[in-house]
């Protein structure tokens, strides 16, 4: 086992493991360089399966983006699944990138991905399995740096004790210029750890936690962030590409050869998002808002098909009937697209943007089913979350789609939300009986019609950092399973279904998402017990993890169910995303008069994401470019 | 070495037919040509199970620019036919698919616009043009290697006694389990004993109707010898899947 790679030692486990196609590399689109001829290596991990994994499209614009490089070399590496786990542990196979087969261990970078905060105990698992010390204060000078970024990074506190550094905002420009750094010191002999560290530290959108002393109130909450050196920035800004139709977009993927969860063509069409639902992240953080233009998308969705073979092109973003030219965008696609016999797919439709002549240009929804998200039951609490949707449009929505056939919708409801009464939840069930009596009213007179189903989904609120949101309490989980009950026992049509997700998967994510440094405690602990896949049902212990936090003596209340001060110092205080605290205090008060904004494309709401700079956008955002 | 009867009659015939050249031959949207491919999927790639390998096979087709048919309708499909499915775990040196051209391109166009696509564990080794039917495999070549320190020339012969004796085994299928004796759908080759390993060559039975897993001949090798074969760096075994046959054992199928 001494001369060969560990993946080809795992080849031979294969055997023994469920979808041995996880782990097999070799999928066409992988990059693969003359390991002599590189300068730097970077193993991007991605904390849960392949099958996630290899959907993400930050992973894949990313993987892109470093290999563009000639002399910088990015492999992937995902989490095991347990069984396959059990068999590296037993042959004492470390974790291997899935290009060169490598260990972990052997990389100047492991990054990982952080895209909910329930991935956290996989992570501390895969630097594990790679052999690389899980604390960065454990780390010799011969470790590789291990960085984060993603979603999470918004609030990287919970993990920051895992972690070297963390890459804030967008990527694709700033993992290179890392890389870059690391290179040039390594030739010029100027390296070591904590110089490269420190310089880093410098760079805009570098938070290197090791660097920030943390002090806490006598109550707990944080008392403030000191910088230890006195040229390295007291509040990190988040990176942010100005103009998306030059920066590096991806113009082939990797093929997987198992089926993943999005296996097909994603085009990005613009990032950040004009609505501002008051509970929202994404809505928040990806803040300002920046087009691509019709011609780039469709150059790219040509260079695309012609390298993968896909037949089905996903135009992604936050709201993608936001989208200033979503009307030449997908004609001018459909010129070629039809002949090549390839479907167009849009997820995230709003209730108020779907269109009879929308429906009948988009495949997917020609024959899919169909989902909206009116997210709360009542036109009240949809005032105070902002979300913009009356149960009209609604109705109006449904009546389209009953008359093209559908006899069945889906709706996505959140429970719990700030201001939220039992008559909001009582709304959800009476909205959905209104469905019902648009189906009826839509087919009355027409035979052959099926019984129509109402398909209920409602998850849990959780306050996340950088929304309006951040300082609201969730509400405690009986009351949570209280409502549940009650909106269950308000429905009694069998054509209403009712879904609700799991009340304590949303709490341990609401203690982990505004969680801070002490919780790593807790992390550490839960690894040791075995703990991961917190996201996966079948490996998910609410009990197990309870005991966890006793017996490391955290109160998981204190971050969850804790409606934080207004004058207090966040955890995430430290990171400045571009929406100032401000603004989301605004918001928050907004949110308790029920009072509505205007979308950013009608009127500018001062959320501060402006200064960032950015190109192509069709808001109203001041000081913004509107070239487009 | 246990040399058993029958195995210098195989003719290695249909070699020939690997090398013609389908460029040579008239395709068109009206008269579709039928070509065949034949490729190896060994190492890593004995782990892409077969619904896997059509869905990749398919899109290494469609965007290669292979001149390949449609089927006509609403929803159009690359018509892609493949032989033999392949069990995950097992290599071969002897796969087949089929798809139909609608303008001529040389095989080896074709070969190197779809092997671009694909990894050294699976490559096409030849394009030409194969009218045989899938159907006509009746009997598949496997080489199996069982490995471990406790094997020796006796369990050779113990083996090469196993195979060539009435073999009664669990079938499991979805009408329940079925004791079958696999004898009449195995007829062993060679089976020799070598550097801490027994490889066994047998052709098994590969027509739909009784078709026979090789892992049925590992399995009686476990009960037989009290072998284990779990220990990936120690005991195991590997199959790879070497050639295939018409009905009558020696024709090479092509």
């Amino acid at each position: 086992m001494n001369n060969i790679s560990p993946k080809t030692a795992a080849e031979r486990l294969l055997k023994r493991v469920e979808k041995p196609g996880r782990y097999t590399g070799g999928e066409f689109g992988q990059v693969i360089k003359d390991k002599a001829s590189v300068r730097a290596r970077f193993a991007f991990c991605f904390p849960d399966t392949y099958e996630i994994g290899m959907s993400n499209l930050g992973v894949r614009i990313l993987y892109g983006s470093i290999n563009s490089q000639p002399d910088l070399w990015c492999e992937r590496a995902y989490a095991p699944w347990s069984d396959m786990e059990e068999q590296l542990r037993k042959y004492r196979i470390p974790l291997y990138a899935h290009e060169s087969g490598d260990a972990l261990s052997d990389f100047d970078f492991v990054g990982f991905t952080l895209q909910y905060e329930l991935c956290y105990t996989n992570v501390l698992n895969m630097l594990e399995l790679g052999g690389i010390p899980l604390l960065s204060s454990e780390r010799g000078e011969d470790c590789p740096i291990v960085v984060g970024g993603g979603p999470c990074s918004y609030n990287p506190e919970p993990i920051a004790d895992f972690f070297d550094v963390f890459s804030i905002g967008e990527g694709e420009a700033a993992l290179p210029e890392m890389l870059r750094l690391y290179v040039d010191m390594k030739e010029s002999g100027e390296y070591s750890r904590a110089e490269f560290l420190h310089r880093l530290a410098k760079i805009p959108g570098f938070y290197v936690p090791s660097l920030y002393e943390v002090s806490y109130n006598s109550d707990g909450t944080v008392r403030e962030y000191r910088p230890r050196f006195d040229d390295i920035p007291a509040k990190i800004t988040k990176r942010i590409i100005k103009d998306l139709d030059t920066a590096y977009y991806p113009d082939r993927f990797i093929m997987p050869y198992i089926e993943t969860v999005h296996d097909r063509i994603v085009l990005e069409v613009y990032r950040g998002c004009i609505r501002g639902c008051r509970f929202c992240q994404a809505g928040m953080v990806y803040r300002p808002i920046r087009e691509k233009s019709v011609e780039v998308l469709n150059r790219y969705a040509k260079l695309l098909y012609d390298a993968t073979g896909y037949d089905e092109i996903s135009l992604s973003s936050l709201s993608i009937s936001d989208y200033s030219h979503i009307d030449g965008l997908c004609d001018t696609l459909l010129k070629w697209t039809d002949d090549a016999k390839i479907n167009l797919s849009l997820p995230s439709m709003r209730i108020d943007s779907f269109t009879k002549e929308l429906m009948e240009k988009i495949s997917t929804v020609r024959t899919g089913g169909l989902t909206f998200a009116p997210e709360a039951g009542t036109q009240r609490l949809r005032d105070a979350i902002n979300k913009n949707v009356c149960e009209e449009d609604l109705l109006r929505a449904c009546r389209v789609a009953f008359e093209a056939g559908k006899s069945s919708v889906k709706l996505y409801f959140m429970m719990g939300l700030p201001t939220e009464t039992l008559e909001d939840v009582e709304g959800i069930g009476t909205l959905a009986r209104h469905v019902l009596d648009a189906y009826y009213e839509t087919t009355k007179g027409v035979k052959g019609r099926r019984s129509p189903t109402v398909t209920l989904s409602c998850s849990c609120f959780i306050p996340k950092p950088f929304t309006a949101f951040q300082w609201e309490p969730q509400n405690p989980l009986e009351e949570l399973h209280e409502k549940q009950r009650y909106l269950r026992s308000k429905i009694n049509d069998p054509k209403i279904k009712f879904n609700y997700h799991d009340a304590e998967v949303c709490r341990l994510e609401a203690v982990f998402a505004r969680g801070d440094r002490r919780l790593a405690k807790a992390l550490l602990r839960a690894h040791e017990k075995g703990v991961k896949f917190d996201s996966w049902e079948e490996f998910f212990d609410y009990d197990g993890w309870m005991q966890t936090f006793d017996e490391c003596g955290i109160d998981p209340s204190f971050y969850a169910n804790r409606e934080f001060g207004e004058d207090e110092v966040l955890p995430w205080d430290i990171i400045d995303c571009g929406v100032t605290k401000e603004f989301l205090l605004r918001e928050r008060h907004n949110a308790y008069i029920s009072k509505t904004n205007k979308n950013c494309a009608e009127q500018c709401t001062g959320c501060g994401a402006n200064r960032l700079g950015g190109e192509r956008t069709w808001c109203s955002c001041r000081d913004l470019k509107t070239s487009y | 070495m246990v040399q058993l009867s029958g195995s210098e009659n195989i003719i290695l015939s249909g070699d020939e037919l690997l090398s013609r050249d389908v460029g040579e031959l008239p395709a068109s949207p009206e008269k579709p040509l039928q070509i065949r491919a034949k490729f190896y999927k060994i190492g890593m790639m004995q782990y892409i199970s077969h619904l896997d390998l059509v869905r990749t096979m398919t899109r290494i087709i469609v965007r290669s620019g292979v001149p390949a048919w449609y089927s006509q309708g609403f929803n159009p499909r690359l018509k892609l036919t493949f032989s033999l499915p392949l069990s995950i775990g097992t290599q071969s040196e002897c796969e087949f698919f089929d798809i139909r051209l609608i303008s001529p391109m040389s095989s080896a166009e074709i070969m190197s616009r779809l092997n671009r696509s694909l990894t050294d564990e699976m490559q096409i080794v030849a394009v030409y043009p194969g009218t045989r039917r899938f159907g006509d495999i009746a009997w598949a070549d496997y080489e199996i290697k069982l490995t471990s320190p406790s094997l020796s020339e006796n369990a050779a012969r113990e083996l090469a006694d196993l195979y060539t004796s009435p073999l009664v085994v669990t079938k499991r299928s979805k009408t329940g389990d079925k004791e079958v004796d696999i004898l009449p759908f195995l007829s062993l080759r060679s089976c020799r004993f070598e550097d801490g390993s027994v490889t066994l060559r047998a052709l098994l039975s590969a027509d739909s109707a009784n078709y026979l897993n090789p892992e049925y001949l590992v399995r009686a090798a476990q009960d037989r010898l009290g072998l284990a074969l779990d220990d990936p760096f120690g005991e195991c075994y590997t199959i790879v899947r070497k050639e295939v046959y018409l009905d009558d054992r020696t024709t090479v199928f092509r």
